[in-house]
């Protein structure tokens, strides 16, 4: 199982560096971002996984007993803050599309060189 | 020394009052920098030194501790000092976002430089490249909107990387404490540390201004004022050099008391650091706009120290940490010229500037005195470090050769354009308008005399340089003082 | 010209990711000596272990349902978040209020029309309102028993303060929001300072003795976790009234 959540997260961090690598829409470059860190956050919990583990929330004695079959709690924690960045990354980012758009009259990432007719 | 968390606690504090407090945000800004450099040189000579601090309480490998050892407060007064030095180059009144900003990038370079935690460091470097992005869209022109969202969108996922690191680093050691992990580390299979570590360092050179993520350098200067400018190179490129000291060469480094980089990592960093030489002195050499010129030679000069670092022997070091703090001191000198040269010329090109120098002779031997130092002239601090890296570089191998030569090559090339730029200062020019007060030449003559005095009685640098690379020789020490707390 | 280009482009970022694939790979299947990536490791041979025996200052030490520990939080990720890893959580806090920042900062405030909300939106408006408070509530004084804290409490309870904007009832001005803001980022470093004050670390819990499970438990964790609540729902709500005073 662990396998699978592992592969499938790095099929989606490809996905989105692929996005961020070729994409010139501005827009489009920040929603391919926002997949690798959704590709990212399932990395991290792939990584504490343990095979049929249960919930780290104790709930009643017998959960004392069963420590052993959490899943690691910290990767968990991780993520917590990685979500946030991920969250405030694309919120400035796309105040400054929208700035951006406002004063290149363009989405495209290569604008100013366009206008300027450099070709690189 | 609990206390010390206060270096963090206090700058962002005061980004939450500076919403509130309008005009008097600059005189909050002065006060707070004033705190952290009084604060930082009163533990140097506390005597206490090396210490650890155990946050919440919760002992090293376990909770999130700050480390102060020798390294840790030469970078922290540096960081510091450029924080004060950046901050007389802000004349107009700026909106209270500004203060914020720079609030937060104090207290995040400061964290860089403090904390012992590997996620916690990641975490300041985010908040950091945050600032910086703020920093550089404050004009919200065409050109710094555009910086600032590629620097965004790069840093971003570079950090995605080192956020894998990381979370490889969890998955195979258990740990997130940089003790811990230097403890461990000889555990791990070599290939794996390898991985980790090309996934990791890719956020630090985005800080280090390093060839495959330097994109955002020379849009960035050229966009911002010159105290953003200054933050930049100050505050965060010093942070991101003792990220690079202490993460490459004592976290994962897989021998106690010699520099290996694991397989064949140094190599590839090398070969970055000839590309953004190359980069950098050619940009440099058909630029005129003055303020790319110093971002693509910075470029050049971090490429340098990347080389050191990678060659992997203590004299090359030695020669690091001199060219570290002799292109700390000459940027400084060089864009306050350029600041005060630019307002009066009206344009930041350095043909316009032209006869400047015969008006302000003291600007301009400052700016010239710097530039013999970055070009690595003798009796210059930047030649004590060119020569032991080169030195070091001739007889260590093909590569290495490559190296030396190449830096040679680069040093006439700096030659060439800091030369050319000092000589337009000097020549005949017409009258302008506009004056510079005296008050803002004195402190890149003071700056200048430090470069001068460095290079001329090198011995009482060296002195400093010695207990740094000490620690760095002993990384067994830094475990036994992080680990073995109580 | 255009369509060479991005296929030139479309070519080498495959010819990257196939690099990098092919590398993690290789690195998988090594077969040399120590802890390899693809090995499988417990969270029994991580620090995760102390943080879920709670025994991270006495090695010894063993807890039970109802009774005390070091950290008496019921939920182990909000005790690792809150507790074991606070600074991490109050850095988080300055992530976002920076980005919100920024995003105030940089957008441009020109002229927009708006449209007119329906009546059915505009009666239903404070029903929703108050049922989205009442859980977000509950989400951050429940955060160290069950799923949630303080950054879901606050996105809720943003959008409750969303749905007041969309039925176009201001709730708030913005002045108060950042003087909200402000107060809950400063009492969170207040409290770190007090307990600097009182134990002599920072961000150390200084209310213990109490038991696990119990609503009012885990210290100082349902007091950050309320401080991050409002800030995040200030924050947030931040961006919403950023439209909205546009019109």
């Amino acid at each position: 199982m662990a396998q699978l959540f592992i592969l499938s997260s790095i099929s989606l961090l490809f996905i989105g560096l692929f996005g961020v690598l070729t994409r010139k829409n501005i827009v489009k470059i920040l929603i391919a971002l926002n997949i690798m860190e959704t590709g990212i956050n399932l990395l991290l919990v792939a990584f504490g996984y343990v095979e049929n583990g249960i919930v780290p929330i104790l709930t009643s004695n017998e959960s004392i007993m069963n420590l052993t079959k959490m899943v690691d709690p910290v990767p968990q924690a991780l993520v917590l803050t990685s979500i946030v960045i991920g969250l405030g990354t694309t919120a400035f980012s796309l105040a400054l599309a929208i700035r951006y758009r406002y004063n290149h009259n363009s989405l495209s990432i290569r604008a100013s060189e366009e206008e300027e007719g450099v070709n690189i | 020394m609990n206390s010390i968390v206060f270096l963090i606690v206090i700058p962002l504090i005061a980004a939450f009052l500076s919403l509130f407090l309008g005009k008097n945000d600059k005189i909050l800004a002065y006060i707070v920098t004033l705190f952290n450099i009084i604060f930082s040189i009163l533990i140097l000579f506390s005597g206490k030194i090396p210490f650890n601090v155990a946050i919440g309480g919760w002992r090293a490998p376990y909770g999130i501790n700050y480390a102060v050892t020798d390294l840790t407060i030469f970078f922290l007064v540096l960081v510091n000092v450029a924080a004060l030095l950046a901050l007389t180059s802000v004349r107009e009144i700026m909106e209270y976002q500004f203060y914020s900003f720079y609030f937060v990038l104090l207290s995040s370079t400061n964290g860089i430089v403090l904390t012992g935690d590997l996620f916690n460091f990641f975490l300041f470097i985010e908040l950091s490249t945050f600032a910086v992005a703020g920093l550089i869209s404050y004009k919200r022109d065409r050109l710094s909107t555009g910086a600032a969202l590629k620097y965004l969108i790069l840093s971003s996922t570079a950090s995605i990387f080192s956020l894998a690191a990381i979370g490889l680093i969890y998955k195979t050691l258990g740990t997130l404490n940089f003790a811990d992990i230097a403890n461990k580390v000889n555990n791990l299979n070599e290939a794996s540390l390898s991985l980790i570590l090309i996934l990791y360092i890719s956020s630090l050179l985005v800080e280090l201004k390093i060839f495959p993520f330097n994109m955002w350098v020379v849009k960035a200067y050229e966009a911002s004022k010159t105290s953003v400018n200054l933050f930049i190179h100050g505050m965060l490129g010093t942070a991101g050099i003792y990220g690079v000291l202490r993460i490459l060469l004592m976290v994962f480094s897989k021998e106690t008391g010699k520099l290996t980089l694991s397989g064949n990592l140094s190599s590839i960093l090398m070969l970055f650091a000839f590309v953004t030489v190359i980069i950098g002195e050619i940009g440099a050499l058909t630029e005129k706009n003055m303020k790319k010129i110093l971002a693509f030679s910075s470029m050049a000069q971090l490429g340098i120290v990347l080389f050191g670092i990678s060659l992997g022997s203590f004299d090359a070091l030695k020669g690091v940490l001199y060219i570290v703090i002799s292109n700390y001191l000459a940027k400084f000198v060089m864009f306050l010229t350029v600041n005060e040269f630019s307002k009066v010329s009206g344009s930041t090109n350095y043909l316009d500037m032209k006869g400047l120098g015969r008006r302000y002779p003291v600007l301009a031997i400052s700016f010239t005195i710097s530039a013999l130092s970055l070009m690595g002239i003798p009796f210059f601090a930047g030649f004590w470090g060119k020569i032991s890296i080169i030195g070091n570089a001739v007889f260590s191998g093909k590569l290495e050769l490559i190296g030396a030569v190449l830096i040679l090559i680069a040093s006439v090339i700096e030659g060439v354009y800091y030369l050319r730029i000092s000589h337009t200062f000097f020549s005949q020019g017409h009258e302008r308008e506009g004056r510079i007060s005296r008050v803002y030449c004195l402190l890149p003559m003071i700056l200048a005399l430090v470069i001068l005095f460095i290079g001329i009685n090198p011995d009482s640098f060296e002195n400093i340089i010695s207990i740094l690379l000490d620690e760095i020789k002993s990384p067994e020490k830094y475990i036994k003082l992080i680990l073995s707390l109580k | 010209m255009r369509d060479e280009r991005s296929l030139f482009i479309n070519i080498v970022a495959l010819l990257i990711l196939s690099v990098i694939g092919f590398y993690i790979y290789k690195v998988s299947m090594d077969t040399g000596k120590g802890i390899k990536i693809t090995d499988n490791i417990t969270p029994q041979m991580r620090v995760a272990d102390r943080f879920m025996n709670k025994n991270v200052i006495k090695e010894e030490s063993k807890y039970v349902w109802g009774g005390t520990a070091e950290n008496t939080s019921a939920n182990i990720v909000t005790s690792v978040v809150v507790d074991y890893r606070l600074f991490d959580t109050t850095l988080e806090v300055i992530v976002l209020f920076v980005t919100i920042l920024g995003f105030g900062f940089v957008i441009p405030k020109d002229k927009r029309k708006i449209i007119k909300p329906t009546t059915i939106l505009n009666r239903w408006a404070p029903i929703l309102m108050i049922l989205m408070l009442m859980i977000g509530g509950y989400m951050f004084v429940n955060g160290h028993l069950s799923p949630g804290g303080g950054f879901p409490a606050g996105a809720i309870i943003s959008t409750a303060v969303l749905i007041g904007v969309l039925a176009g009832r201001k709730t708030l001005s913005q002045k108060t929001l950042k003087i909200i803001e402000a107060v809950a980022g400063i009492s969170i470093f207040s409290l770190g300072i007090a307990s600097f004050v009182i134990t002599g670390n920072f961000f150390q819990n200084f209310i213990l003795n109490d038991r696990i499970g119990d609503l009012f438990s885990a210290g100082l964790i349902p007091i950050f976790y309320g401080l991050i609540a409002f800030k995040v729902a200030a924050e947030l709500s931040n961006i919403y009234f950023e439209f909205y005073e546009e019109c």
